[in-house]
């Protein structure tokens, strides 16, 4: 069993991670949400729950992931870079790990029915893997435009026997199928479980997603400190959402030396609203989906379109917790643009062999960039997942500058 | 311990890759579908015992064409 898993001390009984989180959602709506926080926060001391969820990790997702020394990389940038690979679990991303969570949390509380939304295809993949596992039905809701650009994913899902249903609203992206899944859920709560799919939306998800991916520190924290004798200086992830972000962080919170960045996109130009998603980076507090949080917003207070080449990240807002670091100082967010992203998923393919998600190449690429400034320390990327999902789009609309023909 | 040969063919290897997909969540390559299925038909043998079958290779790469060929009689209409 692994220790201090679900440790941390926030949020608040009501969600809040200081001004931010809570729950703000129609009264029908917040009974059935004040039912799943007082199970989850049940199961969640439960031993017998704990111990399915290690036995899963361990035999069904195959963690521990490893940690490996980024040799090619180190030796280039003069410091030494290490991945966390969550590249390696099944379904090739870190996803599982709060899906499997969620599905067993669903199976114990009598649903029939997962749905969720999915930006990249991943926590969707995840998901419908998770339904499959404890016998669940699955509906995943997606844009059409994400539909079209991770289009494996969306058969991975009909192959797991799930229901694919497309948001064709608005710029047919990731808050459209939060949008499309959240307008469902409202039809029917007491049978179907709404599996979000990162730390965001109303309590308790913010903090059951994160205690779930809190996983990979724990582990992390554990390699590091075999591998090297010491704690790493810095850790990089990327945050659309937050989930993997989190995960990573977690088990690091309380060790000031550590120092933490958060990834965001900067898309195509961070300083055209609409042509980006960093939310933190040029956004400002406010509710939507059911939480408050940094967001970006129009002038009329409506959710701004988004862009980012990583469908991932394509949200315009973050979890909550997030945002609370963030005015705390304790995470550092900077963000990376599209061409930056796809620069450093070549470049980690060709140095070291191992093809990224573009949401991952973010965190890279920024890791990248910290690592040509002096005196940085040991950088640990939290490589959250593969890019096979991401290989013909990618060759299609950037082949030709890496010499693809 | 047992070691010998058997075939399986392509139907059944393909009902095996979706009974695996849909019971347990795991995608194989097809390849390793024809272990799994003859595994399957292994397990309604009496007194068989346990079995371990080795899943060489993820399915990944056969999705397009299991689901362009197949996916109509395992319920999957494309648009």
């Amino acid at each position: 069993m692994p220790k201090n898993i679900f440790n941390c001390p926030l949020p608040d009984e009501k969600g809040y991670f200081g001004e931010y989180g809570g729950s703000f959602i129609p009264p029908e709506l917040q009974t059935i949400m004040d039912e799943i926080t007082t199970s989850y926060l049940e199961i969640r001391k439960d031993p017998e729950f704990l111990a399915e969820l290690t036995d899963l990790y361990q035999h069904y997702v195959g963690r521990p992931s490893p940690i490996f020394h980024a040799k090619h990389l180190s030796e280039k940038y003069g410091t030494d870079i290490y991945l966390k690979r969550e590249d390696l679990n099944h379904t090739g991303a870190h996803k599982i790990n709060h899906c499997l969570g969620e599905a067993l949390l669903a199976k114990k509380m009598g649903k029939k029915k997962l749905i969720a939304e999915t930006g990249a295809g991943q926590h969707g993949v995840a998901l419908a893997t998770a339904a499959a596992l404890v016998g669940l039905e699955c509906d995943i809701y997606m844009g059409e435009v994400d539909m079209a650009k991770e289009h494996p994913n969306v058969v991975r899902m009909h192959i797991l026997g799930a229901k694919v249903i497309p948001a064709t609203h608005g710029r047919r992206t990731l808050k459209e199928a939060v949008d499309s899944a959240f307008g469902a859920y409202m039809g029917d709560p007491v049978t179907q479980f709404y599996a979000i799919g990162s730390v965001v939306g109303p309590h308790p998800f913010p903090q059951m997603v994160r205690d779930f991916q809190s996983i990979v520190g724990v582990e992390a924290k554990e390699q590091f400190q075999q591998m090297t004798g010491k704690l790493p200086d810095n850790l990089v992830a990327c945050v659309g959402g937050g989930s993997n972000a989190l995960g990573l962080f977690t088990a690091f919170m309380n060790d000031k030396s550590v120092a933490m960045h958060g990834v965001e996109p900067a898309g195509r130009n961070i300083e055209i609203p609409g042509e980006h998603a960093a939310t933190m980076t040029k956004g400002k507090p406010g509710v939507m989906h059911g939480f408050k949080s940094y967001m970006l917003q129009d002038d009329q207070g409506e959710p701004q379109e988004v862009y980012s080449v990583a469908s991932g990240l394509d949200y315009p807002s973050v979890g909550p917790q997030h945002a609370y670091l963030k005015d705390l100082g304790r995470v550092h967010y900077a963000s990376i643009n599209d061409k930056e992203a796809i620069d450093a998923f070549f470049e980690l393919s060709r140095e070291e062999g191992i093809i990224p998600a573009i949401e991952s190449a973010h965190a890279v690429a920024y890791a990248l960039k910290l690592a040509k400034e002096p005196n940085i320390g040991t950088i640990l990327i939290n490589l959250s997942g593969r890019g096979d999902k991401d290989i013909d789009f990618v060759v299609e609309n950037y082949g030709k500058e890496y010499g693809i023909n | 311990m047992c070691l010998s040969s058997r075939t399986t063919n392509d139907k059944e290897a393909i009902d095996a890759f979706f009974e695996l997909s849909r019971e347990e969540g795991i995608i194989p390559a097809i390849e390793s579908a024809h272990a799994v299925a003859y595994a399957l038909k292994l397990a309604k043998e009496p007194n068989i015992g346990t079995i371990l079958i080795n899943l060489s290779g993820r399915g990944d790469k056969d999705i397009d064409f299991v689901v362009e060929h197949y996916g109509k009689e395992y319920g999957i209409i494309q648009e």
